[in-house]
Formats: C-alpha cells, sequence, structure tokens
C-alpha cells in the first residue's frame, strides 16, 4: 500500500530527468512561432472561492478576489443581499475569462521564455477564469517548472457555488474541447481542495477517467472537513471563509445556503475521524426526529429539524425572516431552508451514492500538516430560563484544533485515499502556509512538479 | 406597491419587498455607485450597522486613512465611513466611500461610492452629490 512520504524539498542541483517531447527547435525572437515541439497539457482546478465569477449576463461580478475595489462593495453588502448573491440558482454565474490586470497575462524575458514558445496566451489557456490572488504565483511557478520540458498548464476555473456533480460534467466537456485539440497526449490533472471533488466526480460520474494521463490532488477534503459544518453551529469560520459567508451561525447558515458545492465539503458519512462530533445526549431527546443519530448518517444529523444537530432550526426558517446578528435579518428563508436541504440532498447524492470512494486510476495525493485545524465539533446542551421558566433547549457548537491539518483540511481527509489500490503515494508537506494559500508556495509547487514528473516517468497515455 | 425601478415608475399589486441592488457606472471612469436596501432591527442604528461592514472590510486589505463619521441624508441621520485600501500587486489604493441610514424603522439604506485614488476630487464631490441630495420621495 502507497504511505505518503514527508515531502523533502527538491534539489535544486538535480538535473531535470525528463526531456522535451520532440526535437525542441529553437525559440524565434518573438516567441510567436510553434516549436516543432509536442506539447502535453496539465490543467490546474482550483477549489473553492478560486474561481473568478460574474453574472450570467456579464453585467456585474458575484465573487472576484482579484478586483480590489469589487471586493471593497461586497464587503459592504448585508447578509440579505448576499444570501441572494451566492445563491447559484437566484444568481446564475459564469466564469470570467480575462485576467483581471494586464501584467499577469505577460510574460518575463528570461523566467517565461519556454512559456512564451508554447504560442498561447495565458488567458487563450482560461488563467482568467482563476484568481490570481489565490492561484496566480502558484500557476506560473507550475507553469515555469514544466514548460522547459514541454508542460503547458491550463485551468480550469468554475462556479463553485454549484454542485462539483455540475462542474466535474464542465471539466470533461472543457478537457474534451478544449484542451484535447491542442496535443496528442491526455492531461495530468492537478487539483487543489474542493477541486478534487469536481475531478472525482468528471472521472467517476461524467466519464473522464479514460481521459486524464494522471491526477494530482493537493489539500483535498475527500470526505469533507469538520469546520464546514462546525461553523454553522458555532458561528466561527477561518479565513478565508470568513471572507465569503460572515461570523455568526444564522449568517454563515442564510449566506451559505445557496452555495451547494459548501454542503459537499460537510463530513460524509464514510469521514475518517470517528469522533468527529461528539453530541451531549441530553440533546437527543429534544432533536426531531429523536436521537442520536449515527455518523454515518451524516444526512440524517444535517436535516435534525431542530436545530439539534440539524443545520437550522425549521421553525425559525419557516417564519420567513430570521435575524443573523449585527441588527440586519434576512428574508425568504423559507426559500433559504429550502435551498439548504435540497443541497444537503444533492451532498449525498455525490458522497453516498454517486463518488463514495472513487479514487481516479494513477491518483497522487499531496497533503499538508502542522497548522491549527479544526478536527472535532461538540454539541453541547443549553437551556436557559427566563423569571423561572425554562427557555427552548440549545444547542451550543464548540470547535476543537489539533495541528494535524492546513488550517481547514483535517490530515486525515486529505490523505483518506491513501490506501486506495489506484492512489500511487505523495508528499506530506509542512509549513507556515495556511490550505488558502498553499499552491503558491514554492515547496507545494516542487512537490506538484515532482509528482508530474513521475507520472511522465510511467507514461502519458495518447489519446 | 408603487416604486421606480430607474425612471421607470410601477405599481405592483399587493406588498412587496424591493431586493434590487443598483449599480450606476460611467463611461471612461473608473468610479462606481451602489445603493442596496436590506431588512435591519428596529432598534439598530446606523453606527451598528457599519460595525461589522468595517470589520468585514479589513478582510480584504490593508484599510488606510479610516474615518467615521455623520451626515444628513435627506432628513435621516447616517453613519459614514470613508476608506482607501491598496493591496499588493495593485498599481494603485481604491477609495470607497459609505453611508448607511434608516429611512424605515426595519429598512436600511447603504450608499457605496468606489473610485480609483487618481479619481480622489471626483469621488469627493461624488460623496457630497449623494449625502446632500439623496433623499426619500413619496412614489405617488
Amino acid at each position: 500500500m502507497p504511505v505518503l512520504e514527508n515531502y523533502p524539498g527538491r534539489r535544486r542541483d538535480a538535473p531535470s530527468s525528463m526531456r522535451p517531447i520532440g526535437p525542441g527547435v529553437a525559440v524565434t525572437r518573438d516567441g510567436r512561432q510553434t516549436l516543432n515541439r509536442t506539447w502535453w497539457p496539465v490543467v490546474l482546478v482550483p477549489g473553492i472561492m478560486g474561481s473568478r465569477v460574474e453574472r450570467e449576463d456579464g453585467t456585474d461580478s458575484i465573487w472576484d478576489p482579484d478586483r480590489t475595489g469589487f471586493m471593497l462593495s461586497l464587503m459592504s453588502q448585508s447578509p440579505d443581499t448576499l444570501t441572494r448573491l451566492y445563491n447559484h440558482r437566484l444568481t446564475p454565474g459564469r466564469t470570467i475569462r480575462t485576467i483581471a490586470s494586464g501584467d499577469n497575462d505577460s510574460l518575463e524575458d528570461r523566467s517565461d521564455s519556454h512559456e512564451r514558445a508554447i504560442g498561447r496566451s495565458r488567458n487563450e489557456r482560461n488563467w482568467g477564469s482563476i484568481s490570481w490572488e489565490y492561484y496566480g504565483p502558484g500557476a506560473v511557478g507550475i507553469q515555469r517548472d514544466i514548460a522547459v520540458e514541454g508542460g503547458v498548464l491550463w485551468c480550469f476555473g468554475y462556479d463553485w457555488r454549484r454542485s462539483n456533480l455540475d462542474n466535474g460534467r464542465l471539466l470533461r466537456a472543457f478537457i474534451a474541447n478544449t484542451v484535447r485539440p491542442t496535443s496528442p497526449f491526455k492531461p495530468i490533472i492537478v487539483t487543489h481542495s474542493m477541486g478534487g471533488l469536481v475531478t472525482r466526480a468528471a472521472c467517476r460520474v461524467h466519464g473522464m477517467e479514460s481521459m486524464v494521463s494522471g491526477v494530482i490532488h493537493t489539500m483535498m477534503p475527500t470526505y469533507g472537513a469538520a469546520e464546514a459544518y462546525g461553523s454553522i453551529k458555532h458561528g466561527r469560520m477561518a479565513f478565508p471563509f470568513r471572507y465569503l459567508f460572515g461570523n455568526t451561525p444564522m449568517e454563515i447558515a442564510c449566506v451559505a445556503s445557496g452555495v451547494t458545492g459548501y454542503f459537499q465539503l460537510m463530513p460524509a458519512q464514510n469521514y475518517p475521524r470517528a469522533d468527529w462530533l461528539s453530541v451531549d445526549s441530553k440533546l437527543d431527546p429534544h432533536c426531531d426526529p429523536q436521537g442520536p443519530f449515527p455518523l454515518a448518517d451524516a444526512y440524517g444529523i444535517y436535516r435534525e429539524s431542530n436545530g439539534m444537530v440539524g443545520l437550522v432550526r425549521h421553525e425559525t426558517f419557516n417564519g420567513n425572516m430570521v435575524n443573523v446578528g449585527g441588527n440586519r435579518y434576512v428574508r425568504r428563508t423559507r426559500r433559504v431552508l429550502q435551498h439548504m436541504l435540497d443541497n444537503i440532498a444533492e451532498a449525498e447524492r455525490y458522497h453516498s451514492q454517486l463518488v463514495r470512494d472513487y479514487c481516479a486510476p494513477r491518483t497522487w495525493l499531496i497533503a499538508e500538516t502542522g497548522r491549527t485545524t479544526v478536527v472535532t465539533v461538540q454539541l453541547a446542551f443549553r437551556q436557559d430560563s427566563y423569571k423561572g421558566i425554562a427557555l427552548r433547549p440549545e444547542a451550543i457548537g464548540n470547535l476543537s484544533s489539533s495541528t494535524e491539518g492546513d488550517a481547514t483540511v483535517p490530515l486525515v481527509s486529505a490523505r483518506a485515499l491513501e490506501e486506495h489500490p489506484n492512489c500511487r503515494g505523495g508528499f506530506i508537506v509542512s509549513g507556515d502556509f495556511d490550505h488558502a494559500d498553499s499552491t503558491n508556495q514554492p515547496i507545494v509547487i516542487d512537490a506538484i512538479g515532482d509528482l508530474i514528473r513521475r507520472i511522465r516517468r510511467e507514461g502519458l497515455l495518447r489519446w | 406597491m408603487k416604486t421606480y425601478a430607474g425612471d421607470l415608475f410601477i405599481e405592483l399589486p399587493g406588498s412587496w419587498d424591493d431586493d434590487s441592488m443598483h449599480v450606476y457606472r460611467q463611461e471612461a471612469s473608473d468610479m462606481e455607485v451602489r445603493v442596496e436596501r436590506y431588512p435591519v432591527e428596529p432598534s439598530a442604528t446606523p453606527e451598528a450597522l457599519l460595525e461589522p461592514m468595517t470589520e468585514r472590510l479589513a478582510l480584504v486589505g490593508p484599510l488606510e486613512g479610516l474615518q467615521r463619521g455623520e451626515a444628513d441624508v435627506g432628513g435621516f441621520r447616517a453613519a459614514t465611513l470613508s476608506v482607501s485600501c491598496q493591496r499588493e500587486g495593485d498599481a494603485a489604493a481604491t477609495l470607497l466611500e459609505v453611508a448607511v441610514f434608516k429611512p424605515k424603522e426595519t429598512e436600511a439604506i447603504t450608499l457605496t461610492a468606489l473610485a480609483p485614488a487618481k479619481e480622489r476630487a471626483r469621488l469627493a464631490a461624488l460623496r457630497d452629490a449623494l449625502l446632500t441630495r439623496s433623499r426619500i420621495v413619496e412614489v405617488r
């Protein structure tokens, strides 16, 4: 069985063991000439919030971390507005196609000479669809690392508010229609975080398995992350989720309600840590249906309608207006609740029925550890009284952390596929960087490059 | 319900919530104005509504020159905020002006105006115009 090894870092003096495929004709001065070299593709699939999304009609952005002005205006909007904006059913979106800063589409003379020889700009390779803020330095690093050997980096941004099952279908179409015509070789897919769930859906459900030479998952919440559930019960979110959803339990519940992908990041029935959730037994009789709930019934837990272990108290949302804290309300919460329940059902469909423990052939993993990460959630019983009258019982969420993770994804979830027969191994990295910024780190870029070379050594598959 | 969508007067039977977010931009300028209405607690003050907003703005990047103040918008007391933000990689700072006021007990309006630093003077004029000329009118 493969075991992830601690990444030792790359020896800087090590000669590249891989050669370009083809004769490798010299680049012309303007770099626009197509070389007599056979390029092989790598596709980067980012995580949640990592793609830039605008309204379907292009009139306004929905999420664009690369534009400071837009983000300032976004942060000044109310939870009521954001609940609708982040709901892909109410506000359909599409990815942005042009890199926000023209500087980032221009190449440096020396460092990017091999990339110039590709003959396709970064915009043409869809780099505009991913957030430069989160992935730009990593994309440049990977491209510089592999370009000398003929590697071409493409990016697949997607509307991360939608289901990973939907985005898996779009990823397959992107490979078939955009990447395939450019090379005789099937691509290597490099994923970060939720991008791994998109890719596994594409391979398992939409027939992409036979269309890739290998898959490298980095920091993948394979079966979810405790924080995604715990934050709704507790109200605390780590950056960058706090950026997106807010900072009170109700605010997070409402604003996240339309982000289908987010529900697929909550621990699934096969989450590898058996104690990720502990519930005070005094809460059980107040659950509807009555508890206790086994963790194998994760989606039953999320649906529980009294909000003891369930994500929210349905009755509160059926009132059609919810106080989310900070003096603010969200309206039309019957619809909000319905979308939450739809998204729980979609998460169950993803994890319990369709993708399950799927691992694509020739899969490699990279996981990070050493960062303070939420690993377990505890729900405590509380019942206050007012003038001697007992008030309705409440579940109080507490989060416990350890350093076994990357500040978002617990290590057990990131390495959950390690023993799958299709997993070839990979690396564990340690550093002082968090999940959201991990693919921009030199050590992770080197680790990705090393795994790309291992896949190439095994042989790229031809179409 | 009677209202205007831009200069279009519409009359809708029954009671409605206004979910519209109005965005105004000028040709050949990066300035932008947004108008948002949203439900709030009756006890909410404009100052209190600015609090979570200010916390969230700080997540975007380093905030410079943050100033809070008060103004009168069409007879309603408004809490105001001025700030600039320049993140790594930004060629210039972005300036933001915010005014929050409550035209009704359970409804707030946020006016935001954005501009790049090179349009500082024009933004200042825009801010003044928004604060002094905006008013709630009866829709007949």
